[in-house]
C-alpha cells in the first residue's frame, strides 16, 4: 500500500471545513471518508478501515474530546489529528493523547504536512 | 513545606485481585483484606497518606469493590469536605474504555478526567497492597529538591526476593539509570553483596509528566504498566529520581503481604512486636475502623503472647501466640495457638485451633479441630503452606 491509498477521516460538523479537506486530501491521493458528528465518525470507525482521523473539538452532541476518548480505547495506535479552531484545548489533559493538535487556519500546509508525516510513519511500521 | 498546602492529588490504586491470597480474597479485594485481626491493608497506606497531610485521595478499585467501598464510607469518610479534603472511592466506570483497567497505568489514564478537574501540580500514586507507614513528606522534599518528573520510593530486598519485583539501579545522587520489571537476574546494589534495590510502587509525578506519559502509552499497544512500560520509558529522557526508604523516617518495615504464607507471618510479627511497635506509633497512627464496643471480658483465661480486641467474650480456655478481633465468642475449654481469629468469629467449647486463619464471621461448632491433623483436613479446608484458612461465613 503506498501512502496516497490511505484512509482518511474527518470529523467536523462544519460542512465547508469538510468539503474542503475533501478537496484537498483527494487531490493529493488519498481515500477521504466524513463524518458530521463524532457519532456518525465512531460509526465509520467500527464498520471500515481507517488510516488517520482529522477530529474538530467543539461539535454539538458528543465532543471531539469524548470521541478521542473513544478512539484511543477501541482502536489503540489509530492516529488521530486534533483539528480545532481554539487553542486553548491543548490544556486540557485529555488531548495530549491525540497524536498532533493542529489549530485551523485558512492555510491548510501544517495540517497536511502533518497528516503526511504520520502516514508516512505508519507505513515504515 | 507542607504537602497538605500543596496542589496535589493523591490516587492509591486498589484494584488488586490478591489472587495468592486466596480465599481471603474471595469475597474482596486485596487492599480490603483485615490485617493484625482489626484493620484492613489499605489502612495503613491511607493513614500514611492523611498523617503526611496528603488530604485530596481518589482510591481506585475495581474487582469485588463492595467491601472496600463501604470500608472507605464508614472508616474514611471523616475529612472535611468544606475545606476541599476527601477520600474518595472511584469504581471503575469503563468510561473510556469498555475494559477493565489493563494495568496500573491504564487505571490513572482512565482517570485523567479527575486530573483535569483538580489540576494539581503534583499527583501521588500510591499501593494500596502493602503493609508500611511512611513519612510522605520526606520522599515530597526530595522530588522538588532535584525537580524531578517521576520520584519513586525505593526498597533494599535480598536478591532472592527481589525477582518478584521491578529492580532498579540509581547513581548515588538518586538519578536512577536502569528498570527491569521482574528480572530473572536482579542486578544487586554495588559493595553491599547479594542486596537489590526495588520499586515500592509508591510514586510522586509531576503532573505534566504524568500526562504526556500516559497518553503516549494509552497510543501504543502495551501493558499499559508503571513497571513494565511507563518508568523504563521515562529513563531515556526524563528525569527519575529513587527516594531510598530505608533511610527514612519510619523505614525499618515494609511488607507485601501477597500471600498466604506472607500475610500469615507478618500478622505474627505484628504480634511480636510485643509493644516495641515500629508498626503503631503515639505520634503516627494507624486508623482502624470498628464500632465503639465494651472492653473484652476474659472469665478466666490463660494467655501467652496474644492480643485480644474490644467486644469479645473468652471463656475458660487457652491462647497462645494468636491474635483475636473484635466482638469474638470463644466457648470453654478451646486451645487456640499460632493463629488469627479476625473479627466477629464465633468458636465453640473444646475446640482445638492451630496454625489457622479464620476470616471475619466464621462460626466453629463445639469439639471441633483445625489445623490438627492436616491430611485429613485437607479434604474440608482450604490449607496454604501448612496454614488453614477458614474464609469470611465459613462454618464448621
Amino acid at each position: 500500500m503506498n501512502q496516497q491509498n490511505s484512509r482518511i477521516l474527518v470529523i467536523d460538523d462544519e460542512e465547508n471545513i469538510r468539503e474542503l479537506l475533501n478537496l484537498e486530501f483527494t487531490d493529493l491521493g488519498y481515500q477521504v471518508l466524513m463524518a458530521n458528528s463524532a457519532f456518525n465518525g465512531l460509526q465509520i470507525l467500527k464498520d471500515q478501515k481507517v488510516d488517520l482521523v482529522i477530529l474538530d473539538i467543539k461539535m454539538p452532541g458528543m465532543d471531539g474530546i469524548e470521541a478521542l476518548e473513544k478512539i484511543i480505547s477501541t482502536q489503540r495506535g489509530l492516529p488521530v489529528i486534533i483539528h480545532s479552531a481554539y487553542s486553548h484545548y491543548k490544556d486540557n489533559y485529555l488531548t495530549w493523547s491525540a497524536t498532533s493538535y493542529v489549530v485551523k487556519s485558512g492555510d491548510l500546509s501544517e495540517l497536511i504536512e502533518k497528516a503526511q508525516e504520520i502516514l508516512a510513519l505508519k507505513q515504515e511500521e | 513545606m507542607s504537602l497538605n498546602s500543596e496542589n496535589i492529588l493523591t490516587f492509591v490504586l486498589a484494584g488488586g485481585k490478591g489472587s495468592r491470597l486466596y480465599p481471603l480474597t474471595r469475597d474482596r479485594s486485596k487492599p480490603a483484606v483485615h490485617f493484625a485481626a482489626r484493620f484492613r491493608i489499605i489502612d495503613w497506606v491511607l493513614s500514611s497518606a492523611v498523617n503526611s497531610g496528603l488530604r485530596h485521595t481518589y482510591v481506585l478499585t475495581q474487582f469485588k469493590s463492595l467491601s472496600l467501598e463501604k470500608h472507605l464510607r464508614i472508616g474514611w469518610n471523616f475529612l472535611a469536605h468544606e475545606l476541599g479534603e476527601f477520600i474518595q472511592a472511584v469504581p471503575a466506570q469503563q468510561r473510556i474504555s469498555e475494559q477493565w483497567y489493563s494495568g496500573t497505568a491504564d487505571a490513572i489514564f482512565q482517570n485523567l478526567h479527575l486530573l483535569e478537574d483538580h489540576r494539581p501540580d503534583h499527583v501521588f500514586i500510591l499501593s494500596g497492597d502493602h503493609i508500611y507507614n511512611m513519612d510522605f513528606n520526606e520522599m515530597f522534599r526530595k522530588h522538588v529538591e532535584t525537580n524531578a518528573d517521576l520520584t519513586l520510593s525505593v526498597l533494599e530486598l535480598p536478591k532472592t526476593e527481589a525477582s518478584e519485583f521491578g529492580v532498579l539501579t540509581m547513581e548515588e545522587d538518586g538519578r536512577i539509570t536502569s528498570f527491569i520489571e521482574k528480572p530473572q537476574h536482579p542486578s544487586q546494589i554495588p559493595g553491599a553483596g547479594p542486596v537489590c534495590h526495588i520499586n515500592m510502587g509508591i510514586y510522586i509525578f509531576k503532573t505534566a509528566a504524568l500526562v504526556r506519559e500516559l497518553a503516549k502509552d494509552a497510543r501504543e499497544t502495551s501493558a499499559h504498566d508503571f513497571g513494565k512500560n511507563i518508568i523504563p520509558g521515562m529513563l531515556v529522557d526524563a528525569n527519575v529520581q529513587g527516594f531510598n526508604f530505608v533511610k527514612s523516617k519510619y523505614g525499618q518495615y515494609w511488607r507485601d503481604v501477597g500471600t498466604i504464607r506472607s500475610y500469615y507471618d507478618a500478622n505474627m510479627e505484628f504480634l511480636n512486636l510485643r509493644g516495641e511497635d515500629s508498626l503503631v506509633k503515639s505520634n503516627w497512627k494507624i486508623r482502624g475502623v470498628g464500632e465503639q464496643m465494651p472492653s473484652a471480658y476474659l472469665e478466666k483465661v490463660e494467655m501467652v503472647n496474644s492480643t485480644i480486641g474490644s467486644g469479645s467474650i473468652i471463656a475458660p480456655c487457652k491462647i497462645t501466640n494468636s491474635l483475636i478481633g473484635r466482638n469474638v465468642q470463644i466457648g470453654k475449654g478451646t486451645m487456640i495457638e499460632n493463629s488469627i481469629i479476625t473479627s466477629n468469629c464465633r468458636i465453640g467449647q473444646g475446640c482445638t485451633i492451630k496454625n489457622a486463619i479464620l476470616d471475619d464471621k466464621v462460626v466453629i461448632g463445639d469439639n471441633r479441630e483445625i489445623g490438627v491433623n492436616l491430611e485429613e483436613e485437607k479434604k474440608v479446608f482450604f490449607i496454604s503452606d501448612g496454614i488453614v484458612v477458614l474464609p469470611k461465613n465459613f462454618e464448621y
